[in-house]
């Protein structure tokens, strides 16, 4: 009974001065807005990293030569990774597939139509190890990889590029003036940023590196591991298999890389989880900027109805009574600029997903409640020094004052 | 057994250096259903007399029972509950709450109290000050007589065993305040014991007994019959 008055009291005091209270809200109502916000775009952008990573296949193990150096010095890429190598890692009992490839930037033509993309020489394993699906026609056959048959699978953008909207199956394009037969373009997968597999040209391994470009050892080797097997103990033999045939000795240092994606992912989502909560530490503070506001009109508000308190005190209010009154009031202030807050916040997102589609901001079901009881935590925090400031007026002096 | 018994109450401030007593060994009764006025002048010590009387304030020596209980040394939490239910203040400037309507300010102390019914309680209250047709209104939309009015309401309300009115009539105009001692000595007539401190002759002369403090002390203790005799003797 006393509690409903008393929150009614508090709501009644703070629309008597709208202005003001909408002003000290306003504090809590940007703090809280953009920790929802900052959460719900930082956890889309995370999402969609780790979810391009994942569409790549997180069982992937990728090995790429190590760097020559001289004295400290970067001197290119070591040449010592081999067709070799790759059979050999297929023995691996952990190992499902292999994709040896070569890789290159090359001027690729269609009649009047120009561009520079990225040929990738491969085999036909790689499509299936990297999940790249064929969107249309097909990907090139065991047979023509082995017959060196000059044929071509483009990335969708590669296609766009030269074809426009032509059909570019069964037509002949160039690359490097080597004449090559589109058989298919594979499924857009989206920019990875440090690289784009819809920007690509796919030949065969062999044509790639003997005819094309004259390559003697290999640039990248995909290969899968099997579901359940462990990544890590794979990536281990991968090594140790690698290190005998490249005869290294004891003490001497990799001549390669290996990279697993699930490593990848947990270093991005740290990467991405570290920006999100420097954001939403930005925004804290802003929540904090927020509660001193609520602190600094409570106490304005203490002394401006100090005659209210004495009264409240003869009429028989003890000290705690008068500190709940006033601790709600600062509750109400920071619930109110919470709710508005958090209804301001999802607004937000849902415009962030209207305006970019780069990826979607997600709306984590916790923040909600949890937003919600961090602008309690504010008013009581922030309110507890008012309330107990006025809880502790001298009644007398509280009723002589003007 | 008197509503009121003090015993030697004094008051020391000490200000700096020096000591002021406000209140010097002040030792009286009051009677249920006794109206009495209490009159000095400014600084005679009457303010602090009725802080003491209406337990904001504690006496710095002497004893105080009210209903025959010593409040003198009681906890502050205990002190607000008695001032919740033995005593009813009314105020020179009235100290009704802004933003609540009469019915709601009545209420106030029934909820501090933690009282049932306190809305028909209240009405009730109302209904005694004449101001049950005023119940929705805020104090204001109200007259000065009115204001005042449902002060006592207020004081009424927890039915009190004693209600401290300080000044009352010092904001109202003398018809309003003729209204208002009338509605004091209607209620008195009702058993309602009051102590009214006040300047106004006019006032005293409302009340069968008059207090005069003068210096911290009382000097002067008479019923009014007594004077009205004395001033008739005199004539």
């Amino acid at each position: 009974m006393l509690f409903w008055t008393t929150v009614k009291v508090a709501f009644r005091s703070l629309t008597a001065n709208k202005l003001r209270s909408i002003l000290t809200a306003v504090g809590v109502i940007i703090g809280v807005a953009s920790v929802i916000a900052v959460s719900g775009v930082g956890a889309g952008a995370q999402i969609a990293i780790t979810g391009d990573i994942k569409s790549m296949g997180t069982n992937l193990l990728l090995i790429r030569p190590g760097q020559r150096d001289y004295r400290g010095i970067s001197a290119g890429t070591r040449q010592t990774m081999t067709l070799k190598d790759a059979e050999e890692l297929l023995k691996l009992p952990m190992v499902e597939m292999v994709a040896p490839e070569v890789v290159s930037p090359a001027q690729v033509k269609y009649m009047n139509n120009n561009t520079r993309t990225t040929v990738s020489g491969t085999v036909v394993t790689y499509f299936a190890v990297r999940s790249q699906e064929i969107g249309l026609g097909r990907s090139f056959t065991e047979g023509e990889v082995n017959s060196l048959a000059r044929v071509a699978v483009l990335g969708p953008q590669t296609a766009e590029r030269l074809f426009g909207a032509e059909d570019p199956l069964g037509k002949s394009i160039k690359i490097n003036g080597v004449s090559f037969r589109v058989v298919g373009v594979t499924k857009p997968k989206g920019d990875m940023g440090f690289f784009n597999p819809d920007d690509e040209v796919f030949i065969p391994l062999l044509v790639a590196m003997r005819q094309l470009f004259g390559f003697t050892s290999l640039h990248w080797i995909n290969c899968t591991i099997y579901d359940g097997a462990d990544i890590h103990e794979a990536e281990k033999a991968v090594v140790a298999l690698l290190r005998k045939c490249h005869r290294l000795q004891e003490g001497e240092d990799n001549d390669f890389f290996v990279r697993n994606m699930s490593d990848a992912i947990d270093t991005l989502s740290s990467v991405t989880g570290a920006v999100t909560l420097l954001l939403m530490t930005v925004a804290g503070i802003s929540l904090i900027v927020g509660g001193i506001g609520i602190m600094n009109i409570m106490l304005v508000s203490v002394t401006e109805r100090t005659r209210e308190i004495g009264v409240r005190k003869a009429l028989g209010a003890r000290d705690r009574d008068i500190m709940r009154q006033f601790l709600l009031e600062a509750l109400a202030l920071s619930l109110t600029g919470g709710l508005i807050g958090i209804a301001f916040g999802l607004s937000v997102i849902v415009g962030f997903n209207q305006f970019f589609t780069q990826f979607h901001a997600v709306t984590d079901p916790a923040s909600v409640p949890l937003a919600f009881s961090v602008s309690a935590a504010v008013g009581v925090f922030f309110g507890w020094y008012p309330a107990s400031k006025a809880s502790r007026l001298d009644p007398i002096e509280a009723l002589r004052y003007e | 057994m008197s509503i009121i018994a003090t015993e030697n109450i004094a008051k020391i401030y000490n200000m700096g250096e020096t000591e002021v007593r406000a209140l010097d060994g002040v030792t009286f009764r009051i009677e249920p259903g006794e109206m009495t006025a209490m009159i000095g002048a400014s600084g005679s010590g009457k303010t602090t007399l009725l802080s003491i009387l209406g337990c904001l304030d504690r006496s710095s020596s002497g004893h105080y029972f009210l209903d025959g209980r010593d409040v003198s040394n009681l906890h502050k939490d205990d002190l607000a509950r008695v001032r919740n239910r033995q005593i009813g203040f009314v105020f020179q400037n009235f100290n009704l709450l802004p933003r609540m309507t009469a019915l709601e300010n009545v209420e106030v102390p029934l909820l501090y109290g933690g009282w049932s019914n306190a809305k028909d309680r209240s009405f009730e209250a109302l209904k005694r000050v004449g101001l049950a047709n005023r119940a929705k209104h805020e104090p204001n939309q109200l007259s000065g007589g009115q204001r005042q009015r449902l002060a006592l309401a207020r004081a009424l309300v927890t039915e009190p065993s004693i209600i401290l009115a300080d000044e009352p009539t010092g904001n109202l105009d003398s018809r309003t305040s003729e209204e208002i001692l009338d509605l004091f000595a209607e209620l008195n007539a009702t058993g309602v014991t009051l102590l009214v401190v006040t300047h106004e002759h006019m006032v005293a002369e409302k009340c069968r007994r008059t207090l005069q403090l003068r210096d911290g002390r009382i000097v002067s203790d008479s019923r009014n019959g007594d004077r009205q005799k004395m001033e008739a003797e005199a004539d």
